[in-house]
Formats: structure tokens, sequence, C-alpha cells
């Protein structure tokens, strides 16, 4: 019965367009979604650069 | 052959996952330090997730597969890459070994054991790797639970697996090497929007749920709404687990606190970014949202980036501000558990500070020291920042995420289904989940949009 659900019905899941959509998303901006803590993202996830010209982080 | 048996007293089970977690911790650093780069050391572009360490490619778990399992040990050129699998799994079997002499009681009988539940594990990973339940965030946890639920209903739990079912043990090991994970440093990433993001509006939600649990919903078990305040609150499965460890919670709250957690994650992970493209809201405040409401980390990474860039990277660091809260919430956890929910009114009284002292447990010392430690090192300059996180993203986080799924796996494997049905039944537990959720949402909306919608916003000149 599991392997039935992990070999047959989840692969076919993945045909499904919005979960395509969903994973190639996600593999294009290399995001782990299963992370459990920010330690295991792909990248960490440090101050964006940007975020200084936008927002006053120290009034 | 007679059962050996130790002569010698043992530690206590909270001063073995210290002594294991400490020396782990110490040797991870001592590694990473004697392969540090000696080009660039300090350069963060070069080492973006910290110096490169020989060892961090020793351990690993299995990889994304499709329809194959076996494909998830092979890499992309089809070669197999099965070691690291197996060694994280030996390190299972070394750490319960270990810990199991630190305690005095007899290595050799829980041998079996160990091989046993460091296959089941392997299992559990194979199962989380599969590409749909990998990228919709139903992480390794649950299925370390359901396959230990799942043999020890179906098969029971054999009389020579019993010695080796230390899942306590596994999981609070885990947790002084998580420790190492959390640091100070990170709160201040986000300045002082996102401390009031996170540090105003998460302890706001967490007591008045846990309140709203205990007196309005009356929710029987005290620990179950504390595992799930703080779940749902800070940042999911790893707050559960610090958390639920810090007030004693029982396995089988930790493992319903988890079941609804990730159920509820995954509908707010594909809801979110849908509800927040429809409010046409700015994607600053919109990414703060979803860092600040949905619980784990992969799932805030994955809704913030289906909005764009921008909203993907402030949605993560949000989120980081969050987990590097668990430290501090898991030690006042603690002490109000010890100081006042454990307390017997009718026992001896002594100081409030010796009662709380009696009752605390200590593996929560061994996290906060390493915690206290690694966020000191990591804040003496660049070198040391790519020091630590080549150590814990390299290794650490590793050989703590085996422990976790080992100890769920034995959780799993201690839990009747019986003894869960009592909690789904009420559906209390869903009530203040989703009670707390709604509470977390509108105050984290308004937080975020006060702070990085208008507070701090820069006026730019037109």
């Amino acid at each position: 019965m599991t392997a039935a659900v992990w070999c047959v019905l989840l692969p076919r899941l993945l045909g499904v367009t919005p979960i395509q959509q969903h994973v190639a998303l996600m593999e294009d901006r290399g995001v782990d979604p299963s992370a459990m803590y920010y330690t295991e993202l792909e990248r960490l996830p440090l101050r964006p650069a940007w975020i200084d010209d936008v927002i006053i982080l120290w009034p | 052959m007679p059962e050996e048996r130790s002569s010698r007293r043992g530690f206590h089970e909270d001063t073995a996952a210290v002594l294991i977690g400490l020396a782990t911790l110490v040797l991870a650093l001592a590694m990473t330090w004697l392969a540090r780069p000696a080009d660039e050391p300090a350069s963060r572009d070069r080492y973006p997730k910290g110096w490169p360490s020989p060892v961090a490619a020793m351990v690993g778990t299995p990889g994304a597969w499709v329809e194959q399992p076996l494909a998830a040990f092979q890499n992309k050129d089809g070669e197999p890459v099965v070691w690291p699998t197996v060694i994280g799994m030996g390190w299972t079997v070394l750490v319960g070994l270990l810990g199991i002499a630190l305690m005095g009681r007899a290595g050799r009988a829980a041998l079996p054991g160990f091989v046993l539940l460091a296959f089941l594990a392997g299992l559990a990973y194979v199962l989380a790797s599969q590409k749909v339940i990998k990228y919709y965030n139903l992480e390794y946890p649950l299925w370390a639970l359901a396959v230990g639920l799942f043999v020890g209903n179906a098969a029971g739990v054999p009389r020579w697996l019993a010695p080796a079912l230390v899942g306590e043990f596994f999981i609070k090991t885990g947790l002084v090497i998580f420790g190492a994970e959390v640091l100070g440093s990170r709160l201040l990433a986000l300045g002082l929007p996102g401390l009031m993001t996170a540090w105003i509006v998460t302890p706001i939600v967490l007591v008045i749920t846990y309140l709203f649990g205990v007196h309005v919903l009356r929710v029987p078990s005290r620990s179950l709404c504390m595992t799930l305040s703080a779940d749902m609150s800070v940042c999911g499965v790893s707050a559960a687990i610090a958390t639920g460890a810090a007030c004693r919670a029982k396995k089988e709250e930790i493992s319903l606190t988890i079941g609804l957690s990730l159920f509820f994650t995954v509908v707010m992970m594909v809801v979110m970014p849908a509800v927040i493209r429809q409010m046409d809201l700015d994607p600053i405040i919109g990414g703060a949202w979803i860092g600040g409401t949905i619980d784990a980390t992969g799932a805030v990474v994955a809704a913030g980036e289906s909005l764009g860039k921008k909203a993907g990277e402030v949605a993560a660091t949000v989120k980081m501000i969050q987990n590097s809260m668990i430290g501090l919430i898991a030690f006042a956890v603690a002490v109000y558990w010890a100081g006042w929910v454990d307390h017997d009114p009718a026992g001896p009284r002594g100081t409030l500070f010796g009662e709380v002292w009696r009752r605390f447990p200590r593996f929560i010392l061994g996290f906060l020291g390493a915690s206290l430690v690694c966020t000191a090192i990591h804040s003496l300059g660049p070198e040391q920042e790519l020091w630590v996180e080549g150590a814990t993203t390299g290794i650490t986080s590793k050989l703590r995420g085996w422990l976790f799924c080992v100890g769920f796996v034995c959780m799993g494997l201690q839990t009747n289904f019986r003894e869960l049905a009592p909690f789904l039944a009420s559906g209390r537990p869903v009530v203040l989940y989703v009670a707390g959720q709604a509470l977390n949402l509108a105050l984290t909306l308004a937080m975020a949009s006060l702070t990085f919608g208008w507070l701090f916003r820069k006026v730019v000149e037109p």
C-alpha cells in the first residue's frame, strides 16, 4: 500500500499542473521547502542588500 | 548467555545528552577549524554557507526522488552516494551505544535495537524525500512518527528492541547539538522592525493561545497547550521539539502537535500567497506576514518565493529571527514549568530558585550553553561567523537531524493508536491551533504593516 502511494500515486501527482508548477518554481529558485530550520536552507537568509534602501533598520 | 550488567552507576539521561552533544559540537568546530580555507577565509561571497569541511560531505540524507526510491541514493550522474546515509545511520547507533554506556546500562543488549532504529530512520528519510512530499513541506519527523506508529501497532515491539527505545535521550542530545544553530546574533538581521515583528507578536500569541487552551477550551493537558502554542507561534516542528522537551510533554502530545502543524503549514503555504496577491499587499509586508505566521522555515521560503524574490528574502529573514528565539522560549518554558506548573503545593517548601532548580530539565542548560558559546564566537568577526556556520550547516545540522529522526521513530514505536484517539476525538487541539493561528495572522499582519509599511519605511522622493 505504502509502495503504491509513494511509487505510483505521488509520481502521478507531479503531472498535475499546479503541483508541477510549484515544484518547478521551487527547483528553479533553489528552495528546499522541507527545511525545518534556517540552517537547512540552500542559502542562509541573511539581511538582503536592498533592504537598507527601503527600510530604516535602526532609527 | 547471561545478560550484561553494569556494576557502575551511570549518569542521568540529561547529563549523558549534554556530554555527547557538547562533545559533538567541539569536534565539529575543531574539524572545521582545522580545514579552514587559506584563501579569503572571511569572504561571505566565496563561502556563502560557511567554511567548507571534508567531513560535511561524509554525512547526509537520501536525496529527492520521483518514482524510484533507489534514485535517492544516486547523484545526478547516476553514481551511488549511499555512504553519507549509511554514516548517518551509523552515527545514531554510535550515539545510542555511547548514551547507554554513560547511563550505566548494558550496551550489547541494545545494539540490535539501535541498528533497527537506524534502518527505520533511514526509511523515514526516504519517504520524506519523495518530491511531492518534500516540496510540500511534509517533513521527516512526520514520517519517522508514522513509521514507528505503523511498526509498533502492526507488529508490536519485540523484547529485544526495548533496551534501545531511548527516544527522549536521542531528542535531548539532538537538542543540545541544535543549540549551536540558535544564534542570538541573528535576531538583529532586520533591525528594529524585524525585532518588533518577531519579539512582540510571538510572545503575545504564545501566551494568549496557551491560556486560551488551558482556561477557555479546558484542554486537559497543559503541556499539550504549551507545545502546540509554541509550535504555532514560533517556528513549527523545531519549536515543538524544544518546548515539548522543556515542559515534559508526552510523546503523544508532541506527535499530535507535529501532525497538526504540518497539515496547516501545507494549507497556509498554498493559500497565503494567493491571499496576499488578492489583497494587493506590498511584497515586503507580505513577506514579513508569511515569515511571522507560517510554521515551517522551508514552507515560509517556498511561500515567500512564490510571491517574488523580495518577499521571499524578507519572509526567510523574519522566520530566521523567530528561529533564533527558540533558546530563550525553551528556557522560559522550562523555568515556568519547573517553578509553577510542576510545583506540588502540598509538598515541602523551599526557595523558588531551589524549587525551579530541582525540577529544571538539565539538558536545556546544554542547549543554551551551546547557543551562547556559538553566538559569542559568531559575533567576533566575519571569519568566526563562517567558522561557526561551516560547522553547523555543514556538519551538526545533519547529525542532529538523524538524532531527531530516530527519536521520533522511538516515539512512534512507543505510542499506541488508542492513546492518540482521545486527543483527536475532542477536537479541542484543532480548535486551539486554528484560534491561535488566527490571532497570529491578525497581529502579525498588523505589526508587519505598522513596521515595514509605515513606521520604518523610507519615503522615496518622486
